[in-house]
């Protein structure tokens, strides 16, 4: 699975890479984002998960080809983000929850591809489509929350500490696709603004398979992202295409 | 066709059809990776119409509700690959009327070796079955006791001891309190050395149920509780020692009824936790748990406490042990290693998402919702609380009516600072 996501984005990449110019970009993009943990607890009653909102923030780098104007390049962006859920007793057991804040280092890579263009000498304004995938690492999670104690059977217990990993139940390297569809504004060559809605669904397991009869659990992220980049001076590029 | 395509989307303003290859594909990849999230039934809907559905409801409700699989030796995977497909065989050999007690064996044979030292199957009639070469009949299985057996693990002291032995030969004034026809407490005072040392026994912690609700005998349990209380205040008492021996525990909430009046702020002693999940290993943070001091309580944790302990002392009396260690900086436990079961057993699963439930109609299964460290994190479960004195009850030298563990607690208390 993994050796697909690999292929395919080197593929998306070279079939791409037939340019004459090459640009960087670099900037920064933060945003607010939902996650949805994707499992089934149709076992246990008066359970349910709920999303919950995160944010998160990156440095973000393009390598665009100019000559290609609907293809926005190649985009990488390293990004500490959260993705939040919590877990809820419903009905008579309402006051027991668990609220999981689960933060990640990722490094979304993608291929940009572009819809529009410039609208006066020096703006362009794109509606842009983001496709790619992430690979991420579970930095640190944080559990807060209630539960019954049993040494006070009338009260709950409130506990907030730092959620303590398994080597057997956690998987902490993950991976996942990435889709995003936005609007890009250049006011000039130098700077790029942008705005998007990204989809990152989650392809492995928050769980190592450390039992049958296992039910996964994915995270579903949806974000909003804004950004801007700077280019930075031109490379240049020598390949077949630019020696004719 | 794909120069076609290709030069039609390049009027659209779209490119070319590389892009678009790349997007199908990246489509498919992103939607096939996943693996199938599939609804899992409740323990209560499977109705036991046949043996697979019994191995099912029993494999499942023991991975989701047992508490102790983080530190469990047993594989419960490779219980699962191995017994699946018998149980799956009994349902291929319908009319054989031996099924029902094969089917108990499996299930004993799964079960034998877990740490839980409260599990017990119930089973809906009378079975056999067979542990370590020695046959069993019963309505019951419960692993650790055969376990204990079979390792020649001594009886439950005779409660004759108890409530004759020890009233006459060591206790001033010995009062007992009864439920019904059988005694639930002894006390009295010892007199050691110009030392008057308190002594407290019960076969099991029903003490505040016994004390709100049973007081209709001619020995009421109140007034005796009472009294203790009452001593607890007395400043010529120069200590106590509680006896658990064969003590097959009950109810939590005595923690508080009975320790809690010797002391006057909380008193932290250990850490529980439950499931949390659906998964095997999900479990809540631990938690703190304390004795809580009740109305009219006094600070008794300057004198020294003693607790008698022997391999029968079980759940609430090894709680109650890890109390006394916690909260009276002079105390001792006195005897020989207890049962082995500290785990907490909530009336049933849901509150909890774990303990007892029923498999299929078929079997009920008896199990902590709640597992418990002591104040350090050790677990005791399987393993049980060795005492700080070790001695071995002398079954010669109670014949002469001396009691050697009570007179080593004895010992300790009359030296305590």
């Amino acid at each position: 699975m993994y050796k697909k996501i690999v292929t395919m984005l080197c593929v998306s990449a070279l079939m791409c890479v037939n340019q004459l110019q090459a640009q960087l970009y670099v900037g920064v993009e933060a945003g607010a984002n939902r996650n949805y943990l994707v499992t089934n607890a149709s076992d246990k009653p008066f359970l349910d998960y709920q999303p919950l909102y995160g944010y998160s923030a990156g440095v973000s780098v393009r390598y665009a080809f100019p000559s290609r104007s609907w293809f926005g390049g190649i985009q990488a962006v390293p990004t500490y983000i959260q993705k939040n859920f919590k877990m809820q007793r419903t009905d008579y057991y309402s006051p027991m929850y668990q609220q999981s804040t689960n933060t990640f280092l990722e490094l979304p890579v993608m291929a940009q591809f572009r819809f529009g263009g410039k609208f006066t000498k020096h703006q362009s304004l794109y509606g842009i489509l983001n496709l790619g995938g992430y690979a991420e690492y579970w930095m640190s999670g944080h559990v807060k929350g209630r539960a019954m104690s049993s040494m006070d059977p009338n009260n709950y217990l409130p506990y907030d500490e730092a959620y303590t990993f398994s080597e057997v139940r956690d998987r902490r390297f993950q991976l996942g696709g990435l889709a995003g569809v936005g609007l890009q504004y250049m006011p000039n060559k130098k700077y790029t603004f942008s705005i998007e809605g990204r989809y990152t669904p989650a392809l492995t397991d928050l769980q190592k398979a450390y039992s049958e009869n296992q039910t996964p659990k994915y995270n579903d992220n949806y974000s909003i992202l804004v950004g801007v980049q700077y280019q930075l001076p031109k490379l240049k590029v020598k390949n077949h295409s630019s020696a004719k | 066709m794909f120069t076609r395509i290709n030069n039609s989307l390049r009027k659209m303003g779209i490119g070319n059809i590389q892009s678009m290859l790349v997007v199908c594909a990246l489509g498919l990849v992103v939607t096939s990776c996943r693996k199938d999230i599939e609804p899992k039934d409740r323990l209560t809907s499977y109705t036991g119409k046949n043996y697979t559905e019994v191995f099912d409801a029993f494999w499942n409700g023991m991975n989701t509700n047992y508490v102790f699989w983080d530190i469990e030796t047993v594989n419960w995977d490779d219980i699962y690959k191995t017994y699946k497909p018998r149980f799956e065989f009994l349902d291929k050999h319908k009319d054989d009327p031996n099924n029902p007690q094969l089917a108990t064996q499996y299930l004993v044979d799964m079960t034998k070796d877990l740490a839980d030292g409260h599990l017990e199957l119930s089973f809906n009639g009378k079975t056999s079955y067979v542990v370590q070469g020695y046959k069993i009949d019963g309505y019951n299985f419960q692993p650790v006791a055969i376990r204990h057996q079979l390792r020649g693990d001594a009886a439950p002291i005779p409660r004759k001891v108890f409530d004759q032995t020890i009233p006459q030969n060591y206790l001033t004034n010995p009062e007992a309190g009864m439920v019904g026809n059988s005694i639930v407490v002894n006390l009295g005072v010892i007199k050691r050395n110009n030392k008057n040392i308190l002594y407290l026994e019960f076969p099991s912690f029903q003490i505040l149920a016994s004390y709100l609700y049973n007081n209709t005998t001619a020995y009421p349990f109140k007034p005796v509780l009472d009294n203790f209380f009452r001593y607890t205040k007395d400043p010529s008492i120069d200590g106590l020692i509680i006896d658990l021996r064969s003590n097959g525990g009950g109810n939590v909430s005595d923690l508080d009824f009975l320790l809690g009046r010797l002391i006057t702020e909380p008193k932290h002693f250990c850490y529980t936790h439950t499931k949390n999940g659906t998964g095997r290993l999900e479990y809540t943070p631990w938690m703190k748990g304390y004795v809580h001091p009740q109305p009219a309580a006094i600070d008794f944790t300057n004198k020294p406490v003693a607790v008698l302990i022997d391999n029968n002392s079980v759940s609430m009396s090894e709680v109650t042990s890890m109390a006394v260690k916690a909260i009276f900086p002079k105390s001792a436990l006195v005897g020989t290693k207890t049962w082995g079961g500290t785990g907490q057993i909530p009336p049933q699963d849901i509150r909890y998402l774990g303990g007892q439930f029923t498999a299929a109609n078929f079997v009920k299964v008896y199990t902590p919702g709640v597992a418990m460290r002591d104040k350090n994190m050790v677990s005791y479960e399987n393993k049980g609380i060795t005492p700080d004195i070790q001695i071995a009850y002398d079954t010669t030298a109670i014949k002469s009516n001396i009691d050697v563990q009570l007179d080593k607690a004895l010992e300790f208390v009359h030296a305590a600072k």
